[in-house]
């Protein structure tokens, strides 16, 4: 049974603590400087009366593929907000992910047709911390043991097949590999082929190679391999996400 | 049993007196926590930032939930928006001003389970609705100019490929 009293004059003594908008939801630094950065332009909607922290909450909600990143046309706020959500996303799997250990294998085709075969072990030694929010950030695999013994000289083949395949060290059924081939005679590489294997085996990965930054000038004389791949997330589900890039570096 | 029995005064923002069970009150933690600091005591609790039909509905909601387990904040693992029952659905059938108030009165009184219900709620009349349909239910305006739109646009298109 609720008693109301209209219109009673409160005699109270308590002290009412003001608490943040965001008192129930936490509200760290990022938030405080989007709420900073709000647009004008959405006060007419009731959404503005709502702090970031809460239109976050609201919009984690929505399944991640495929409304979410139609969601982030409707405003500056929104986009911004669900930058958030995928970000945390995006942290929390790869979390759950390390350690990884990772295989390169590079097949390399020279003009004579001759095949060679590169093993480079990576491992993926530090779960890296983007400074800001985004849905892309790079993932750099270190080589553990390098076994590239001849030197990839771009003159000397014309065309390399990229072999990337990762694998939890607890064996895990959560192993995933990749495919993709590469020219590597051009300026900027072009897939000719992605091949996902296994697929089996990754319900709940999936991986695909929408383009390569290897440029011939990265390739010189012995070399190492530093293998960066950048993923895009694609919030489908948990640990979803594809190869934005895959690019070489010298090491020396 | 004896606190259950025990009475609770709360004062809404524009004064008006609410009196309920203090099993009730603290189903909100802020009340809650007020309450045990306090101990003891006859006096109302004023609720500033709560109007007095908004504190309706939520005393409504915590008498019908008052039996319910406690549920903590982190306790928040399952995000999805379509295990809301009868009772609640029905409670959420307000207009859009109402249910906005609720999620910040929810929010401000540390309510989660009806947090999450009015947030649920909102999620759910986002869900299947193109962009311009949710700026029109909303009333949300679109500030992207068109360079920023299309460019939003590019990004989307690798997920849109899928």
């Amino acid at each position: 049974m609720i008693n109301i009293y209209e219109n009673t004059v409160s005699t109270s003594k308590f002290t009412v603590q003001e608490k943040p908008a965001s008192s129930l939801l936490g509200q760290d630094e990022n938030d405080l400087s989007l709420l900073k950065h709000r647009s004008p332009t959405t006060k007419s909607s009731l959404f503005s009366t709502l702090p970031i922290p809460l239109i976050k909450k609201i919009l984690s909600y929505i399944s991640y593929f495929p409304d979410i990143p139609h969601l982030r046309l409707v405003c500056k706020t929104w986009s911004k907000v669900i930058d958030q959500i995928l970000f945390d996303h995006i942290i929390d799997n790869f979390s759950k992910l390390h350690p990884i250990v990772a295989t390169l294998t590079l097949r390399c085709h020279d003009h004579s047709k001759v095949i060679t075969e590169h093993e480079i072990q990576m491992e993926l030694r530090t779960i890296p911390k983007p400074e800001k929010y985004t849905t892309k950030f790079r993932i750099e695999f270190l080589p553990i043991i390098t076994s590239l013994k001849k030197p990839l000289v771009k003159d000397l083949f014309k065309s390399v097949e990229v072999f990337f395949r990762c694998y939890y060290t607890d064996e895990s059924k959560c192993n995933f590999e990749i495919k993709d081939k590469y020219h590597i005679n051009e300026e900027r590489g072009d897939i000719i082929e992605t091949k996902i294997l296994k697929e089996v085996e990754i319900s709940e990965i999936f991986m695909s190679s929408l383009g390569t930054c290897i440029k011939s000038q990265d390739f010189s004389h012995e070399i190492a391999a530093d293998l960066a791949i950048e993923f895009q997330y694609i919030p489908d589900q948990p640990m979803t996400f594809s190869v934005k890039s895959v690019g070489f570096r010298p090491l020396f | 049993m004896a606190t259950e029995l025990k009475k609770v005064k709360l004062t809404s923002s524009e004064g008006t007196e609410f009196i309920i069970d203090r099993k009730v009150a603290e189903k909100s933690v802020l009340l809650k926590n007020m309450l045990e600091d306090v101990g003891e005591s006859d006096m109302a609790i004023p609720l500033p930032n709560v109007t007095g039909p908004i504190l309706n509905k939520v005393i409504d909601y915590c008498t019908h939930h008052r039996d319910d387990p406690f549920v903590s904040q982190e306790d928040d693992s399952k995000k999805v928006s379509d295990d809301i029952d009868d009772w609640d659905a029905e409670f959420c059938k307000v207009d859009q001003g109402t249910l906005f108030e609720l999620i910040l009165s929810a929010n401000y009184l540390d309510i989660k389970p009806l947090l999450d219900l009015t947030c649920k709620t909102v999620a759910n009349m986002i869900k299947g609705k193109t962009p311009d349909e949710i700026r029109k239910t909303f009333n949300i305006t679109n500030d992207f100019t068109p360079e920023e739109e299309e460019h939003v646009r590019k990004e989307n298109e690798w997920c849109e490929e899928r």
